[in-house]
């Protein structure tokens, strides 16, 4: 019966208690969903915090966000939820993208950094600073890795334009030449019936 | 006693495989002598029983757990139900190659019994293709990766039992429907192959691989909604695809296929793109290849990968020689592989076909290029970066959408050449319908994001291209024989399976772009409440009944190997009654107790309510749970189904049996 006990009882009422008070009954909002999707869930790299709930230490992560991005502004309670959430050692043992700074950094850089109404690539940065980008679920629209973004668009462009090259070639192309050898069918004339065929059915 | 006779029947497969390819090599050499390749083809009929025997008695060990194999008792245990313990067979790295091994086998079996008086020259080097991709698996097991290992020291009382999130229906199916899908395609390779070294370049060896190639499209389309589907009610997360790399792995060797089953129709009805599809069919064998090597090498992290082995090295090895061979005996048949015909327009349908796989590779390509980015990133600048979802969501959405239009586009342009009279008449109703639908759904809506806006536009375009192709069939066809509505239809489709199979395909890609698109509208919300609360959300309001708990003690049939944490929910939707559900948090006891959330999904045409369960205090009821609404994900099973009857329409199942009972 001990699997029963919660192996983290504080942190299970901590959640609840934060939940209660903060979100229950309401949609989260679309803000919340692009960060949860922005940020790759640090446990094991298998997809993004939106897709990822049983890990202790994103859930921590989620609720830091979530406090990041709520209304009511409240400076104490989001450190209070960095604390929690980087107070866990495990959260430096982690096998995708551990935390990478000591509580008290992460405190010090996030009081320095948090304002009211941040955007989202100031929210994503203080993670990216904690964790390394490895937490970022994209690469950097900047430098070297513009080619991750741009490769996909240079081999459609290239890719049409070969297409438009081999269709005017084939149309270029002259004419195959029918032999008629012994009165059988050349494939041409297979071609033509097929052709014919094809247009009944089509009208 | 089992396990060493299974061993030895894989060590004696290695044997006659080899000398089968021998006996056959030597009956090409000279004067072809029939009675070498009688006995190469017995070799390899041998090869491959002794490798389906050897796979039934790995299965018997499963099934009567005899723990002194260690793969046995690495992924099974006494409390693991009957059903997971045969799924064991490829729930490991060695079980799941001898799994591979043995539908590559059995597959090889059916090529040589079906093809044993058919294309005499092709033949050999069809069963020599065959041959090489099968000892390639079984040097791996019986030198590196044998499932038939015995447990070196002591005893093993009871084993480790099944990853619990390999305990699912879908994973029962998925992942011999994904086999069957990737292995299958190793025969019109294997054909292919032939046609290239024989000089027989005709369409012959499409046609004879035709029905293989479209069962093993379709079984590959299944096992990777399957696996969505799992992902779905496994995973937790609310969503069915995450462009996770193994996901992906299975998408490469699709897409390619994709284009491989459009192109090839160009070859049958023009005799044209025969080096294309020649590089089409071998692409996607070799996309098989990497795809298992992705997720057997432990190159790219992924949650659904095996553990990481040094097998990856012989698979790149495998690759690297496919694409040698592939790309050398290309350039030697270049001549012969050019087309004779032409084109004589780009409006014209074979046109559209060339853009469709155009689009399709570019597809392929974005995703490997996402896929193996990380390792790019590494090798340049020397920190691994992560391409997770938003990175294909972005580069694959324009893409996909592209695709659907072309999907609407094609059916509308006639071969060799569309005039602009009949562009006008056959492009202006669906057009013109799909705007104002939009324009309706926009305003009604009050819609204002762009994708789905054009995902529904070009839905209803394409429907409208579709049903415009049916009408005007059955309309001439009613005209012409004076048959009534029904049986003109029903005749149409018979008269036609290839092009009418396709569009009824076509209506099952639509389906699932509609479930794709409701992806945009979902919603989530985080719940804690407490026996007795109410929550509403939206037009849904859910009553905490209680919380309970239940163990192998309590229900030794349904719990076996695991505990389970469960609460009651009764959920009413616009202030009527609409379903019970009951989450559960289990944690398995043969798996060192993990956790493991089991969903609660109430499914209906528009939306699914999902309901997973984080975590409940059974003492005070306090309970944590997330609530999604996911709208039209049915409609991506529903497609699939659909697509699986066009796909049976157009193989012409019914011929094919009765053909078969002559």
């Amino acid at each position: 019966m001990s699997l029963l006990k919660s192996p983290n009882k504080l942190f299970f009422i901590m959640m609840v208690l934060f939940t209660i008070n903060m979100v229950s009954g309401q949609f989260k909002t679309e803000r919340q969903k692009e960060l949860e999707s922005i940020l790759m869930a640090p446990c094991c790299g298998g997809g993004t915090m939106a897709e990822h709930d049983d890990n202790q230490h994103t859930l921590n992560m989620k609720m830091a966000i979530n406090a990041l991005i709520m209304n009511e502004y409240n400076e104490k309670n989001i450190l209070n939820l960095f604390e929690t959430t980087y107070s866990n050692q495990g959260i430096y043992r982690l096998g995708f993208a551990p935390a990478t700074k000591p509580v008290r950094q992460v405190l010090d850089h996030v009081k320095r950094t948090i304002h009211p109404n941040m955007s989202l690539a100031e929210i994503v940065d203080i993670f990216a600073w904690i964790h390394s980008p490895l937490i970022m679920s994209a690469p950097p629209e900047t430098g070297i890795h513009q080619l991750a973004w741009k490769m996909p668009l240079i081999v459609l462009v290239i890719g049409t334009i070969i297409i438009i090259f081999v269709i005017r070639a084939y149309i270029n192309k002259p004419e195959p030449v029918r032999v008629q050898a012994g009165g059988k069918k050349t494939d041409t004339e297979l071609e033509d019936r097929i052709e014919k065929e094809m247009k009944e059915l089509e009208i | 006693m089992f396990s060493v006779l299974g061993n030895a029947m894989l060590a004696m497969s290695l044997l006659f495989g080899a000398f089968g390819i021998i006996i056959v090599s030597l009956s090409l050499i000279g004067d072809n002598d029939y009675r070498f390749l009688k006995s190469g083809r017995m070799a390899f009929l041998s090869s491959s029983t002794l490798v389906v025997f050897s796979t039934i008695i790995l299965v018997y060990e499963l099934m009567t757990s005899n723990f002194s194999i260690i793969y046995v008792a690495k992924y099974t245990s006494i409390e693991t139900p009957l059903l997971y313990k045969f799924t064991g067979l490829w729930a490991g790295m060695e079980g799941s190659l001898l799994f591979w091994l043995v539908i590559q086998s059995f597959f090889f079996i059916l090529v040589i019994l079906q093809n044993r008086k058919k294309h005499p020259r092709l033949m050999p080097w069809v069963m020599i293709t065959m041959a090489v991709i099968q000892m390639f698996f079984l040097i791996l097991i019986n030198f590196y990766e044998n499932p038939f290992d015995p447990v070196q020291k002591g005893m093993v009382v009871n084993g480790q039992g099944l990853n619990p999130l390999l305990q699912h229906w879908a994973m029962v199916l998925h992942p011999p429907a994904l086999y069957l899908g990737f292995i299958g395609f190793s025969v019109p390779f294997a054909f292919a192959m032939a046609a290239i070294i024989t000089k027989n370049l005709d369409a012959v060896w499409i046609q004879t691989t035709r029905r293989w190639t479209l069962m093993t499209w379709v079984l590959l389309t299944i096992a990777i909604i399957m696996g969505g589907k799992w992902a779905y009610v496994e995973l937790g997360w609310g969503g069915y695809w995450a462009w996770d790399p193994v996901e992906n792995a299975s998408l490469l060797p699709w897409l390619t296929a994709t284009a491989y089953l459009h192109s090839v129709l160009i070859q049958e009805k023009k005799n044209m793109l025969r080096l294309w599809n020649m590089i089409l069919i071998m692409l996607t064998f070799t996309l098989t290849i990497f795809g298992t090597y992705l997720t057997r090498s432990g190159i790219v992290s992924s949650v659904h990968a095996f553990a990481a082995t040094d097998l990856g090295i012989w698979f790149f090895g495998f690759i690297i020689l496919i694409i040698v061979v592939n790309a050398v005996l290309l350039i030697i048949r270049r001549k012969e592989l050019e087309s004779k015909n032409k084109l004589e327009s780009f409006v014209s349908r074979e046109s559209g076909f060339l853009f469709n796989n155009m689009l399709f590779i570019s597809m392929m390509l974005a995703v490997i290029w996402g896929t193996m980015y990380p390792i790019f990133s590494e090798a340049v600048t020397g920190f691994k970066i992560t391409v997770g979802s938003p990175y294909f969501n972005r580069i694959m959405i324009p893409l996909g959408l592209l695709t659907l239009a072309l999907t609407g586009i094609g059916p509308l342009l006639a071969w060799r050449k569309t005039s602009i009279r009949s562009l006008k008449r056959n492009f202006i109703l669906p057009i013109v319908s799909a705007l104002l639908l939009t324009a309706i759904i926009a305003v009604s809506m009050d819609l204002k994001m762009v994708y789905p806006l054009v995902s529904i536009g070009l839905m209803v375009f394409v429907s409208m291209t579709i049903l415009s192709e049916f009408y005007r069939g059955m309309k001439a066809r009613m005209r012409m024989t004076g048959e009534g509505m029904f049986k003109s239809l029903f005749t149409m489709i018979d008269k036609n399976r290839s092009r009418y199979g396709g569009y009824i395909v076509h209506v099952g890609i639509i389906m699932m772009f509609a479930g794709f698109t409701g992806k945009a509208f979902d919603k989530e919300a985080d719940l804690s409440m407490m026996p007795g609360d109410i929550q509403t959300l939206s037009n849904y309001e859910i009553t905490y009944v209680k919380q309970w708990f239940e163990s192998p003690d309590s229900n030794p049939d349904t719990r076996s190997n695991h505990v389970a944490k469960i609460v009651k929910l009764d959920v009413k939707k616009n202030g009527k009654k609409f379903h019970i559900m009951e989450p559960e948090k289990r944690f398995y006891t043969d798996q060192n107790n993990q956790p493991h959330s089991e969903v609660a999904v109430k499914t209906t045409l528009n939306e699914d309510f999902y309901i997973v369960l984080g975590d409940v205090d059974l003492k005070t009821g306090l309970a944590t749970m997330k609530v999604r609404i996911n709208p039209m994900v049915t409609w991506v099973w529903l497609g699939t189904l659909v697509l699986l009857i066009g796909t049976l329409v157009s193989i012409n199942i019914e011929e094919f049996f009765r053909r078969k009972s002559k």
